[in-house]
């Protein structure tokens, strides 16, 4: 540090030193000069306050007694003296205070109390000051002074003044302005919205807060609903934000809606009815709208701090709630009146869709025939070029004239609806037939509001397909009726009771009972009796399952005698499928009954006469047989002991007896043989012709020039072997007896048809003459004289493929062959 | 004259110009204080005169303008110390026109033995003040640095018109116009 600096820096402490120091020894003598003044202005203080109260006893006692409040300060705001009511007024504790009342002027009134002041100073008096004001106690009040100035020897020193409390005063002011500004923003207005708006509004403005609400009270919905709001709720558009709708009794607002009691809640979370809207707020204060005894809506204000609202405040809105009542009331009700307004305009919209969609032309006129409404199905049956809403309003007078070309019966239409529209009597279902063919239905109602006519309602319906229906419906009814009229069958239905409910002709015919005699009556206790009924019930329990049956069943018709029946029965079912009762067909069998009775006797007497034959024939070929045998023993013995005694001739008697006696013998056998062949005698088997035939050639005694040969295979068939054993045999027997040739030849052969065998045997031997081709077959009938003829053999062959369902025949050319054809079915 | 003139100046003049500044013009001064002063007591106005004298001489700057800074810087002191005289006013109008009758009041409360100007108010309407100021001292350009920034402190200005009436300066014409914006 430079020499010039350290002298700079030192004289300018010694500088400060004596500054300190002289400034100590001001501050000495200044002291005890204040505390030498201090002693005289309080002895000059006991003086004055002596003085004072002594000289201004009954000024004292007027200030102190006075009800307004009285302050002295001096001219710096210090509080220097005040009254009781003053104390209090200013909140505080006692009169013997410190204070500076420019502490309780607000900042914003600031500039006021001291232009104000100043004019007390020039004026020496300030009348009719109303400031608002924070007192010791922190409360808002508004107060009143009129003040003067104290001088002393000319000189101001102090300022008195007395107070007045204008609070309440000042506030019913307040009040009486909102009520009017109210009540004027609501005057020109009846739009429920509107008029809720602007109160909503004024409230929340004179509440401080920004949120004031208005709820309608819907009784018959039960229910409040937010119709106007201030601050937060509303949006940029104006509209109501979470327009909240509840419950009466629900919520704070709810329970005024239903009390109709106002509340003031101080602490909003100590409430649990408190609904949450946008915000929660701490405050609430909540008013009804009452007219007539009945809630008709709520004020509803809040404010986020506690402890907001005041009783003063409750009272106002009440009071501001009665003014309004019935503004609001009026302009519900309009409200709900539009709203009514809207819903019919809605519902008729709604009719006019349903209108223009109908299958059925619409046509509606008012008193004075002009059209209100008509649709397009309407302008299409008429051939109307236009819209239907273009035909709004057109005159229908003339409607009828023009229109009449287009049905047949042109003048009648028109007569009609003039006497329809003279009548005004509802008439429904006209029926009129167009000259294209279409028939349409035609339905007038005529319109009446408070029994005075407003027009009427034609409705015409397009029915030419259902016509149609109807009819081709009805014939084919017609059809069916005819059928079961004039079937041979009776036909009975009944309920599920056995209740008659129709039958036909038939029926009448075969029970001798008409219709009306037995409609309604039950079939059993007609018809009927204990042993029958057991087996109608039976059916009558399967048909009610669902299931048809037939059946015979004796019944008693009107006169008495007794019939059977053939009944085929059927349940009956309706629309839903549920069993409705039965239809029976019924057939009177009662001679067939009897035909089928006397066939079944004739069959059993023919086959005891058959067997009776059967046996007979037996017991006589047997008989014969052994007395035959004895003549031919005895005349055998009479040759022999007379042979040499007997000419010639008798000799050759003999021969002949002996011949006649075989040819008898082998008759008997024939005879017996064919009497034994019949279809219910032998035992069925699996037979192998081919084999049965090589058996067969073997047995027979057949002569070297005559050769036997199967040409084709024989099938398998199954039969009696006895009897195709005798059929082959007889056959083969045949042509070996009439075979005249060196070279013999007989054939054998079978061909499979589709349902037979077709067999035949053919020989190269005499041949037949073509007419006895029939009578060969015929039993005892032969044509040649050999001693082996019986005349049977062929009788029994026809018999046996007769047993088998085939037949026989015989092709041949005289001298030169035979064929016999025969069938066995398969 | 009251000491804290003489400290409030020697501190603006200290804070402007360095201490050697201030010892300069104490030296080159002939004092009886020796330039030793405290707020609360009361020196002549010549000393103030020569100090004033003496800085106009070293910075050249005139004794007027100096006033006028120091008028200035002066006004912060007063808003710093005494920040209730303001709470009283609510514009600078209004602050101006009671100087006479309150400020000066409590001046003297504080300092009895104060020798003040007097500014008489000649003409007061809305916007426009005209004041008379009379002091042997002729501080004129101090009150102007006071009156303008007086405007300033309320956010406000005007145009302040100074009308020497005597020519020494010991009376002193103000036309304050407020400038409305």
């Amino acid at each position: 540090m430079s020499k010039n600096k350290i002298d700079i820096l030192q004289r300018a402490l010694k500088r400060e030193k004596a500054a300190r120091k002289e400034a100590e020894k001001i501050l000495e003598v200044r002291s005890t000069e204040l505390y030498k003044t201090n002693k005289k202005l309080e002895k000059l203080n006991a003086d004055l306050e002596s003085l004072l109260n002594r000289s201004d006893s009954q000024l004292q006692g007027v200030f102190e007694n006075i009800v307004d409040a009285y302050v002295i300060m001096d001219l710096n705001f210090n509080v220097l003296k005040m009254n009781k009511s003053a104390t209090e007024m200013l909140g505080f504790e006692d009169d013997k205070v410190d204070y500076n009342l420019a502490k309780m002027v607000l900042p914003g009134d600031y500039d006021r109390v001291s232009n104000s002041f100043q004019e007390l100073l020039k004026n020496g008096v300030l009348k009719d000051f109303e400031i608002k004001i924070k007192n010791n106690k922190s409360k808002v009040i508004i107060t009143h002074i009129n003040a003067s100035i104290i001088y002393d020897k000319g000189e101001p020193v102090a300022a008195q003044g007395i107070l007045r409390d204008i609070t309440i005063s000042k506030e019913n002011e307040i009040i009486t302005e909102v009520i009017n500004d109210i009540a004027q923003s609501i005057l020109g207005t009846m739009d429920i919205y509107e008029i809720s708006l602007n109160i909503t509004k004024k409230i929340a403005n004179y509440l401080k807060t920004d949120d004031c609400v208005i709820y309608s009270v819907n009784h018959t919905e039960n229910q409040v609903e937010q119709i106007a709001a201030s601050g937060d709720k509303i949006s940029a558009f104006g509209d109501i934000v979470n327009r909240l709708k509840f419950d009466i009794g629900k919520g704070i607002v709810g329970t005024v809606a239903k009390t109709g009691r106002s509340m003031l809640i101080h602490d909003t979370s100590k409430d649990k009815r408190y609904i949450v809207d946008i915000a929660r707020n701490y405050s609430e204060l909540t008013v009804p709208i009452i007219i007539e005894n009945k809630v008709i809506a709520v004020i509803d204000s809040e404010h986020p701090n506690k402890n907001h609202f005041t009783e003063v405040q409750l009272r106002t809105i009440e009071n501001i709630a009665r003014i309004i009542a019935l503004k609001i009331k009026n302009a519900i009700s309009l409200n709900e009146k539009e709203r009514a307004q809207k819903r019919l305009l809605k519902s008729e919209e709604r009719l006019r869709i349903l209108i223009s969609s109908l299958e059925s032309g619409i046509l509606l006129e008012d008193e004075n025939r002009k059209i209100v409404l008509t649709n397009s199905k309407f302008c299409e049956m008429f051939h109307i070029p236009l819209l239907p809403e273009e035909m709004v309003g057109a005159d229908c007078t003339d409607a009828a004239e023009q229109n009449k070309i287009l049905f047949k019966n042109s003048d009648g239409f028109v007569k009609r609806i003039e006497a329809i529209l003279l009548k005004k009597e509802t008439v429904l279902g006209d029926e009129l037939i167009m000259k294209s063919g279409k028939v349409l239905e035609r339905d007038y109602i005529p319109l009446y509001n408070d029994d005075v006519y407003k027009g009427h309602l034609w409705s015409y319906k397009d029915v030419t397909l259902q016509k149609k229906y109807r009819k081709s419906l009805e014939a084919q009814k017609q059809k069916y009726s005819g059928i079961i009229a004039n079937m041979n069958l009776g036909l009975l239905e009944v309920d599920k009771h056995d209740k008659i409910l129709m039958c036909n002709q038939s029926f009448t015919k075969i029970s001798g009972y008409s219709e009306n005699e037995l409609v309604g009556k039950y079939g059993s206790d007609v018809f009927l009796n204990g042993e029958t009924l057991k087996i109608l019930q039976d059916k009558n329990k399967m048909r009610i399952e669902g299931q048809s049956s037939s059946y015979e069943i004796d019944v008693t018709i009107k006169n008495g005698e007794k019939r059977t029946w053939l009944v085929s029965g059927a349940p009956n079912y309706n629309l839903n499928g549920e069993i409705i009762g039965s239809i029976g067909i019924h057939l009177d069998i009662t001679s067939q009954k009897k035909l089928q009775l006397e066939k079944d006797n004739l069959v059993k007497v023919l086959k005891n006469k058959n067997n009776e034959l059967q046996e007979y024939a037996q017991i006589v070929s047997h008989d014969l047989k052994s007395p035959l045998r004895n003549i031919s023993a005895l005349t055998a013995w009479i040759k022999e002991d007379n042979y040499t005694n007997l000419n010639e001739e008798s000799l050759k008697h003999f021969d002949s007896l002996e011949q006649t006696l075989e040819r008898m013998e082998a008759l008997i056998t024939g005879i017996l043989r064919y009497s034994s062949i019949n279809s219910e005698s032998g035992q069925n088997e699996l037979i192998n012709l081919n084999h049965l035939l090589h058996d067969i050639i073997k047995t027979l005694h057949v002569p070297k020039h005559i050769n036997i040969f199967v040409s084709s295979e024989l099938p398998i068939i199954y039969g009696d072997k006895i009897k195709f054993n005798q059929l082959f045999q007889n056959l083969l027997n045949n042509a070996i007896t009439h075979n005249d040739k060196e070279n013999g030849k007989i054939e054998i052969g079978c061909e499979t048809k589709n349902k037979y065998y077709l067999f035949y045997v053919r020989d190269n031997g005499v041949g037949i003459d073509k007419k006895y081709h029939h009578q060969i077959f015929k039993i005892f009938y032969y044509i040649t004289k050999n001693k082996h003829s019986t005349g049977i053999g062929l009788s029994i062959v026809k018999k046996i493929i007769e047993i088998y369902g085939g037949r026989i025949w015989v092709e041949s050319k005289l001298g030169k062959e035979t064929v016999f054809y025969f069938t066995i079915k398969k | 004259m009251k000491g804290i003139v003489f400290t409030e100046f020697l501190e603006m003049v200290e804070e402007k110009y360095g201490l050697e500044m201030v010892d300069d013009i104490i030296q080159n001064s002939n004092l009886p204080s020796k330039g030793a002063y405290t707020a609360v007591g009361t020196y002549k106005f010549s000393e103030m005169l020569e100090l004033f004298q003496n800085l106009s001489l070293k910075t050249e700057i005139s004794t007027d303008d100096l006033l006028l800074v120091y008028g200035t810087h002066f006004f912060d002191l007063l808003e710093r110390n005494y920040p209730e005289f303001f709470l009283v006013y609510q514009d600078p109008v209004t602050m101006l026109s009671s100087i006479e009758n309150h400020i000066h009041v409590e001046v003297l409360k504080i300092y009895p033995d104060a020798e003040l100007p007097t500014f008489e108010v000649v003409e007061s309407t809305q916007n426009v003040l005209i004041m008379v100021y009379k002091s042997s001292r002729a501080m004129h350009h101090f009150g102007l640095g006071l009156i303008n920034k007086t405007f300033e402190y309320f956010n406000s200005s005007a145009t302040v018109v100074l009308e020497k009436i005597k020519q020494d300066g010991t009376e002193v014409k103000f036309i304050i116009t407020k400038i409305n914006e």
